[in-house]
């Protein structure tokens, strides 16, 4: 198993030289400038600022040398918050974002999981119809479409919630159910399917036949295979949190690394944009090794290579 | 009388209706003897074990009677209807069932080991240590070598013999008074097939076990056992003695069965 990891941990550096090579090249090939503004700059001032940039150099010089820092760990300036680094933007950001993302997460699964197994083992009666209908609004609803929507009520026409900001525990709790909503709907679905499939399955007879109590039968026995395709889900599932809360952030003014991602974007500030994509390429690449190695503990017959 | 079932009913609930899978089945098995239940795809064998052991889905509706000796002084213990918790206290102590398919019948995600154990711990009370000495003593009973590693093992690193053999040592391993074998050497190679049907006749005389082999091969059948149980479309075609069966068939099924015997 530390082979495994080991053999894993060295495939990501090409895998992230690739996607920072990519991402590079689109910033840069994308039309305007970070120096763009609302009103027109004199062309002297212009030159000296490309010149402190060094966006006067041929790409591949500007290339090189942001490898260069890359490889010191240094993500650069970033052009549109003067005086501050890509480092403390993503230090700043992060915590914040992993808040919002995590507790989505969690959220999914504490609630998920307990409601697919029940909707599993009482399949086609009420409370599993009530999961199953409850899940499909949830897929269905998009995340930039029940975020206002729970404002308007909870904050709105009801003074429950703040509508947006970073102060307290209030502040985070429309967040993660705007972003968690989704992924609970998708666990729910996974896990019921997953149970239900286990519960059929001649081991499970097995099990029975031995005289096991109900409950040993579906704690060792069902769940540690039922929960199999819902950890595969979690690979993915974090990449699709990231890129949820990119949406999330935005409409509840939550200042975490999805804000300064899409105002990056929108300001062409290459570094920041550089820097906040290689470092979600990072973190999706590490949990997807997390889940892979949590798998492999799950289900014996995955052999390390 | 080890096991005394009577009038034997199971029915499915489906969405297309109710379909009637086993229809008034008597049979008997005396303590230590070996009874064949044999029959086509479909005639009710396996539904009929299933019911007895109350393994059957929640759609199935169970009823008659199936009287097992509490191999105590109390009298028989009624099977059909029984609450779950006496059930649980028959099923792998005093009857032990083995399955088809030894690929998918043994737990992929646990270790012989701990497959072994958590039944005799459960039946038998023992101490982990006492209950790992008793499943190695199993496993070398049913000839695994190296039966103390292959406790660490998991199913899929075994061969299919192995695993049956895995099966009919775990089954075996709380002495049971009754062993059912559900086509246990079916999914089988051919070679492999016949140091299964071994293995259990070799443990059964030494432990007096009594077995009700499920299975459509009537070869199987007259080598094991002394009496043999014919069905077809879920009830009792005729049933006697396993060479009564063989040479002076009554029913007319039985004759296509035995007909459909290959010979050189």
């Amino acid at each position: 198993m530390l082979a495994f990891t080991l053999k894993r941990l060295a495939g990501v550096v090409p895998t992230l030289f690739i996607l920072l090579t990519a991402t590079f090249l689109l910033v840069h090939l994308a039309p305007g400038s970070p120096l763009d503004g609302d009103r027109p700059m004199p062309a002297e001032i212009r030159a000296n600022l490309e010149a402190k940039y060094h966006l006067n150099e041929p790409l591949i010089q500007q290339y090189g040398r942001y490898l260069l820092n890359i490889a010191q760990l240094d993500f650069g300036a970033s052009y549109q918050y003067k005086d501050t680094s890509v480092n403390d933007l993503i230090a700043t950001g992060f915590p914040v974002s992993l808040a919002v993302g995590g507790f989505s997460l969690l959220f999914a699964l504490v609630i998920g999981i307990p409601l697919g197994i029940i909707a599993a083992v009482r399949q086609n009666k009420i409370a599993d119809y009530l999961a199953m209908g409850g899940s499909l609004a949830g897929i269905s609803v998009p995340n930039f479409v029940l975020g206002p929507l729970m404002i308007l009520a909870f904050a709105v026409y009801n003074d429950w919630l703040p509508a947006g900001g970073l102060g307290g525990w209030q502040n985070y709790v429309m967040p993660v159910l705007a972003l968690g909503t989704m992924y609970l709907a998708y666990v729910t679905r996974l896990m019921r399917a997953s149970t239900i499939e286990v519960l059929r399955s001649p081991f499970i007879r097995t099990a029975r036949a031995k005289g096991l109590s109900e409950m040993r039968v579906f704690v060792v026995h069902v769940l540690p295979a039922a929960l199999l395709p819902v950890v595969s889900f979690l690979g993915p599932g974090a990449a699709a949190v990231l890129t949820g809360s990119v949406v999330v952030e935005q409409i509840f003014g939550i200042p975490g690394l999805g804000r300064f991602f899409v105002t990056a974007a929108l300001n062409r500030d290459y570094t920041l944009v550089l820097g906040i994509t290689l470092f979600y390429g990072i973190i999706i690449i590490l949990f997807n090794l997390v889940v892979d190695v949590l798998y492999g503990w799950l289900d014996p017959r995955v052999a390390y290579r | 009388m080890l096991l005394d079932v009577n009038n034997l009913t199971v029915d499915f609930t489906t969405h297309s209706g109710t379909v009637a899978a086993v229809q008034g089945v008597s049979f008997a098995v005396d303590t230590g003897e070996a009874v064949g239940i044999v029959g086509e795809s479909g005639s009710g064998k396996s539904q009929s074990v299933l019911a007895l052991m109350g393994l059957l889905p929640d759609n199935a509706r169970v009823s008659g009677s199936a009287r097992l000796a509490a191999g105590n002084e109390q009298g028989p213990i009624e099977l059909i209807g029984a609450p779950a918790r006496r059930l649980r206290s028959v099923r792998g102590a005093r009857v032990a069932m083995i399955f088809q398919d030894p690929m998918t019948a043994l737990n992929p995600h646990l270790r012989i080991g701990t497959q072994m154990t958590e039944l005799l711990r459960r039946h038998l009370k023992t101490s982990r240590r006492e209950a790992t000495e008793r499943a190695v003593a199993m496993l070398e009973a049913v000839r695994i070598p190296q039966a103390g590693q292959r406790l660490k093992a998991y199913p899929h690193q075994l061969s299919g013999g192995m695993r049956q053999r895995v099966m009919i040592a775990m089954a075996l391993s709380c002495e049971p008074a009754l062993l059912i074998a559900d086509e246990p050497t079916t999914a089988l190679d051919v070679t492999v097939q016949d140091e299964i049907l071994e293995t259990i006749a070799e443990l059964r005389q030494q432990t007096r076990t009594a077995l009700l082999l499920i299975t459509h091969d009537l070869g199987v059948v007259a080598g094991q056992c002394a009496r043999t149980v014919v069905m077809q479309h879920g009830g009792v075609v005729e049933q006697g003695t396993t060479e009564q069966i063989f040479t002076r068939p009554a029913a007319a099924y039985t004759r296509d069965l035995l007909a459909a015997i290959p010979r050189l």
